[in-house]
C-alpha cells in the first residue's frame, strides 16, 4: 500500500565489484571530495568525464540504469523548476521569445550547468548508498567522526542511533503497511473529505503505530540492556575496518582525476 | 541457585496496582522450570524480576547466595542471567547475523579475536553458521529467535530467562526453539521458561502456575497437571489426554488421571472395554 | 446425492489461476502466490493452511480488494473484484478480515467508539449504528457494560473478541480469520472457538480460517487447502487430510493428538462413529463404547 518501491534513494543494492570491495571510508571521503570538487568547476565540459566515471562505477557494480533513474525521481521537480528558472530569467542574448518569457544563451548555459550538478550530485550519493551497506556506511561515518569525540560530541551514541533507525525503518514502515490494511478492511479511507476529515482519518493509523512503536522500543531497549549496552561506553568490534592497498590508489586516482578538470574554463 | 525472598512488585497508575504479590521461590542450578499463567497474570513480570531487569518493590533477589542490586552489580548480574523475549525482531540490533551475535562482547570490550571465536562458538551451537553474514530478515522466525538466543549465549549465562520464546512462531520455528533449550540445559544451563502452551509445559522439571501475581500451585508437571479443576478455575488447560481422562472419570469410569501418553492412555481405555 | 447437494449452494469465493509477485521488477521481487485455484460455497468453513511464507497472507489480501491479482481472478458471490471504489466499499462489508493480533489495531478512547468504526464508514444510521454495536458486542460474548471502557484497559482475551465484533459489525457474508487464537491462554481460545462455530452454525456465516494451529483447524473448519511455496498442493475435507499422515508431515504440519486418538482406538476394535475433532466428541465416543 504505502509504496515500499519508491524507497529507493539511500538503499543498498547487494553486489559485488570494485566498489563494493573499498572500505567504506574510502567512498565516503573519494565522494565527499568529488561531491565538492564540481562546485568548483566552472564549464559544463569538466562534467563530461566525471559523468562518464561515474556511468563507467554504475556499470562495473551492475546496478540496472532504471535502478538508477528511480533514484533521481524525488527531485526530478526540483530540477525542471531550477533549469525553468536559469534558462528564462537569466538575462543576456535573447535566442527566442514566448510572451514575457525569454530563453538567452547566458540562461541556456547556465540552466545546462546548474542542472547537470544537480543530477551530477545525486548520482555520486547514490552510488555510495548503492554499493555500501548502511552498516558499513555508519562505521566508516563513526570513524570519520571519532576525532570530534575529543570536542565532546557524542559521536558513537549518534551512530549507535543511526544504526537503529536504520534497522527499524523497514520495520515500522512494515507495520504501518500492516495497519493500514487491517484499517481498510473496516472500512476505513484516506481519500475522502476536506483537509481536517483527511487529518482525521490518519487517527486509526497512527494511534496503533505509536502504540506498537513505543512497545517496540521498551523492548528494544530492555534486550540492549541485558546485553550490557551502557551507553556513553567505549565499546570493541568484532570486525574493524579494513584499508588495503586498493584503498590508497582509488583515493589517490579520484583527487588527481578530479582536480584535472578543474582547469577548464 | 537464584532466590526470591518475599518479593513484591507494584506501580501506581495512579492507584497502587500489586503485580507480583510476596512470592517466595527459589530456583536451583540447572533446572528447567517452567512458568504458567493466564494472560495478565504476573508471569512475563516474574520473569522480569528473575532476570533483574526490574528490582522489586518489597523482599530481595539472591543470585548465587548473594544480595545484588542492579545498580551496582550491573555486568556482573548481566553476564550470569539471560532474558530472550517474545518478539525477535525487537532484540535484533545489527543488520548481519555474525554482528547482532557480537553485540553483547563489543559492549564488554572483548578484543577481536575473544569475540570472533565466541562468535564462531555460538553461532554453531545454535545451527546457523551457514547464515553468518546475512541480514536478519532473511532468516526464519525459529532462526531469528535462535539468533536472539545466540546473542545471549554469547556471554556465557548461567541463568536463561526466556518469555513465551515460541508464541510468534509457526509448528516447525517452534519445534526448533524448543529443542535448542533443551539442549541448552543439558549442557548445564538453569531455564527459566515462561510459556502458554501445555506441550512445552511438561517438558519442564517443575512447573509453577501463577495467578493473579501469587504462586497457585508448583511441582513436576506430572504432579500439577492432574489438579485439573485447579488448573482451569485459573484460565489454563491440562494437556488434552489428561483432561480426557478427567472427563472420563467424572462419567464414573475406572481410569486414573495422570499424563498419559497416547500409546498407554490407548491400551488403558482398550483394558477398560475388555472389563466390561 | 453429496454432491448434488454441494452444486446447489452458491459459490462464496472463486479464485482462478491466481498469481501475484511483490516487489515486481525491483532486485527484491518474490512470487508469493504462482498459480493458485480456490472454491468456497456459501456457508462452508475452509481452511488454508501452510507454514510462514507459503503465500496465505498474500491469499487472503485478495479477498477484500486489498491486493488485486497480476494474473487470473478472483470472484466472490460471482463477481468479479475490480478496482472501483463503490465496488470495494461493498466487498469489504461482505467479506470481513481479521488479521493476526487484530487487538493491536485498536484505537479508539472507548469500545463503543472502536466497534462503531465500521459501521460509521459504512454510512449507516445512529440507531443503526448502536443497534449493531451492541449486538456485536453481545455476539462475541461480552455485554453493554464494556461499551464505555477503554479498550486499552481489557484483558487479552477481551481485547481480541472486541477487536473480532469490530468486523461482525460489518455484518459480513464472509469471514477470514487469521490466526485468530495465537497468543491466547488456553481458556481465551476455548471460548473464541465457540465463538466462531456459533457463527457459522447459527449465522450460517462463511468462515475461511487461516492458522498454524491443526487443532483449531481439527476443531473448525469442514474442508482444507495447503498451500506451499504459493501453490494449493492438497486439498480435501478435513477428516481425510488428517488421515494421509504422509503427505501432512511432508509439509511441515502435524496430526493432532486427538485425531490420532480416534483412528488407533478405531483399529483397536472401537467402534467411533465420528472422527475425533474436540474433546468433547473423543469423550462422548468413548464413552459410548465403554458402556
Amino acid at each position: 500500500m504505502i509504496g515500499k518501491d519508491s524507497l529507493v534513494i539511500g538503499q543498498y543494492f547487494p553486489g559485488n565489484g570494485l566498489l563494493y570491495s573499498l572500505d567504506p571510508r574510502t567512498k565516503i571521503l573519494s565522494f565527499l571530495f568529488l561531491m565538492i570538487i564540481i562546485f568548483l568547476y566552472k564549464s559544463v565540459l569538466s562534467f563530461i568525464p566525471i559523468f562518464i566515471i561515474i556511468l563507467f562505477f554504475i556499470i562495473i557494480s551492475k546496478i540496472p540504469f532504471k535502478y538508477v533513474l528511480k533514484g533521481l525521481k524525488p527531485i526530478l521537480i526540483l530540477l525542471i523548476i531550477t533549469i525553468f528558472f536559469h534558462f528564462f530569467f537569466t538575462p543576456g542574448e535573447t535566442i527566442f521569445k514566448i510572451f514575457f518569457l525569454k530563453l538567452t544563451y547566458e540562461g541556456l548555459n547556465k540552466g545546462i550547468f546548474i542542472g547537470s550538478r544537480l543530477i551530477i550530485l545525486i548520482m555520486i550519493s547514490s552510488l555510495l548508498t548503492f554499493t555500501t551497506s548502511p552498516l558499513e556506511l555508519t562505521k566508516g561515518l563513526e570513524f570519520l567522526t571519532l576525532p570530534l569525540e575529543k570536542l565532546k560530541f557524542p559521536s558513537t551514541e549518534i551512530i549507535m542511533m543511526i544504526t537503529i533507525a536504520l534497522r527499524f525503518i523497514p520495520v515500522l514502515v512494515e507495520e504501518a503497511d500492516r495497519i493500514i490494511v487491517a484499517q481498510v478492511s473496516r472500512g476505513a479511507s484516506f481519500d475522502e473529505g476536506n483537509l481536517i476529515k483527511r487529518a482525521k482519518s490518519l487517527i486509526p493509523i497512527l494511534v496503533p503505530l505509536f502504540i506498537s512503536s513505543f512497545r517496540r522500543a521498551e523492548e528494544l531497549a530492555i534486550a540492549m540492556e541485558v546485553r550490557c549496552f551502557q551507553p556513553g561506553k567505549k565499546r570493541t568490534y568484532m570486525k574493524r575496518l579494513n584499508w588495503k592497498k586498493i584503498d590508497t590508489i582509488f583515493i589517490i586516482f579520484i583527487i588527481i582525476f578530479g582536480s584535472i578538470f578543474l582547469f577548464i574554463r | 541457585m537464584i532466590e526470591l525472598k518475599k518479593v513484591s512488585f507494584s506501580y501506581y497508575l495512579p492507584e497502587k496496582i500489586d503485580v507480583i504479590k510476596n512470592i517466595d521461590l527459589t530456583i536451583n542450578k540447572g533446572e528447567f522450570l517452567i512458568i504458567i499463567g493466564r494472560n495478565g497474570s504476573g508471569k512475563s513480570t516474574l520473569g522480569r524480576l528473575i532476570s533483574f531487569i526490574l528490582e522489586p518493590t518489597e523482599g530481595e533477589i539472591l543470585i548465587d547466595n548473594k544480595k545484588a542490586k542492579i545498580d551496582i552489580d550491573y555486568i556482573d548480574i548481566r553476564k550470569k542471567v539471560g532474558m530472550v523475549f517474545q518478539n525477535p525482531d525487537n532484540q535484533i540490533v545489527s543488520q548481519i547475523v555474525e554482528e547482532d551475535v557480537a553485540f553483547g562482547l563489543e559492549n564488554l570490550n572483548y578484543s577481536e579475536k575473544e569475540i570472533n571465536e565466541r562468535v564462531n562458538e555460538v553461532l554453531n551451537e545454535v545451527g546457523l553458521t551457514e547464515f553468518r553474514k546475512f541480514p536478519p530478515h532473511f532468516l526464519s522466525g525459529g532462526q531469528r529467535q535462535k539468533l536472539a538466543i545466540a546473542g545471549i549465549l554469547v556471554m556465557e549465562p548461567k541463568y536463561l530467562v526466556l518469555d513465551e520464546p515460541t508464541s510468534l512462531l509457526d509448528p516447525k520455528g517452534r519445534k526448533e526453539v524448543i529443542e535448542l533449550i533443551k539442549k541448552l540445559n543439558k549442557k548445564g544451563i538453569t531455564i527459566i521458561l515462561i510459556t502458554h502452551r501445555m506441550e512445552e509445559a511438561i517438558l519442564g522439571d517443575r512447573v509453577l502456575v501463577l495467578n493473579d501475581g501469587e504462586i497457585f500451585i508448583q511441582g513436576k508437571p506430572e504432579e500439577v497437571f492432574v489438579e485439573v479443576e485447579k488448573i482451569r478455575s485459573v484460565g489454563l488447560s491440562p494437556p488434552f489426554l489428561t483432561y480426557l481422562s478427567y472427563l472420563i472419570k467424572k462419567e464414573n469410569f475406572d481410569i486414573d488421571i495422570k499424563l498419559w501418553r497416547l500409546e498407554e492412555f490407548k491400551k488403558e481405555i482398550s483394558q477398560l472395554k475388555l472389563k466390561i | 446425492m453429496e454432491i448434488r447437494r454441494i452444486q446447489e449452494r452458491n459459490i462464496a469465493i472463486e479464485i482462478k489461476d491466481l498469481k501475484y509477485t511483490y516487489s515486481k521488477g525491483l532486485p527484491y521481487e518474490k512470487e508469493a502466490l504462482l498459480s493458485v485455484d480456490l472454491l468456497i460455497y456459501e456457508g462452508e468453513a475452509v481452511g488454508i493452511l501452510g507454514h510462514t511464507g507459503s503465500g496465505k497472507s498474500t491469499l487472503i489480501q485478495h479477498l477484500n480488494g486489498i491486493l488485486f491479482p497480476e494474473q487470473g481472478e478472483v470472484k466472490i458471490f460471482g463477481e468479479k473484484i475490480t478496482n472501483d471504489k463503490k465496488f470495494l466499499k461493498n466487498l469489504r462489508r461482505i467479506v470481513g478480515i481479521v488479521f493476526q493480533f487484530p487487538e493491536d489495531e485498536l484505537f479508539a478512547e472507548t469500545v463503543y467508539e472502536d466497534i462503531s468504526f465500521g459501521p460509521k464508514n459504512l454510512g449507516l444510521t445512529k440507531e443503526e449504528i448502536d443497534e449493531r454495536v451492541l449486538t456485536s458486542l453481545i455476539e462475541v460474548g461480552l455485554n453493554e457494560n464494556y461499551l464505555n471502557r477503554s479498550p486499552f484497559s481489557l484483558s487479552g482475551g477481551e481485547k481480541r473478541r472486541v477487536a473480532i465484533a469490530c468486523i461482525l459489525s460489518m455484518r459480513p457474508k464472509i469471514l477470514v480469520l487469521d490466526e485468530p487464537t495465537s497468543g491466547l491462554d488456553p481458556l481465551g481460545r476455548e471460548e473464541i472457538l465457540k465463538l466462531i462455530k456459533k457463527l457459522k452454525n447459527d449465522k450460517k456465516v462463511t468462515i475461511v480460517l487461516v492458522s498454524h494451529s491443526m487443532e483449531d483447524v481439527l476443531s473448525l473448519v469442514d474442508r482444507v487447502y495447503i498451500l506451499n511455496n504459493g501453490k494449493v498442493v492438497l486439498q480435501g475435507d478435513t477428516v481425510s487430510i488428517f488421515k494421509d499422515k504422509e503427505s501432512i508431515e511432508k509439509f511441515d504440519l502435524s496430526i493432532p493428538e486427538i485425531f490420532l486418538l480416534g483412528e488407533e482406538l478405531k483399529k483397536e476394535g472401537f467402534i467411533i462413529k465420528e472422527p475425533f475433532r474436540d474433546i468433547e466428541i473423543a469423550k462422548n465416543e468413548i464413552i459410548r463404547n465403554l458402556k
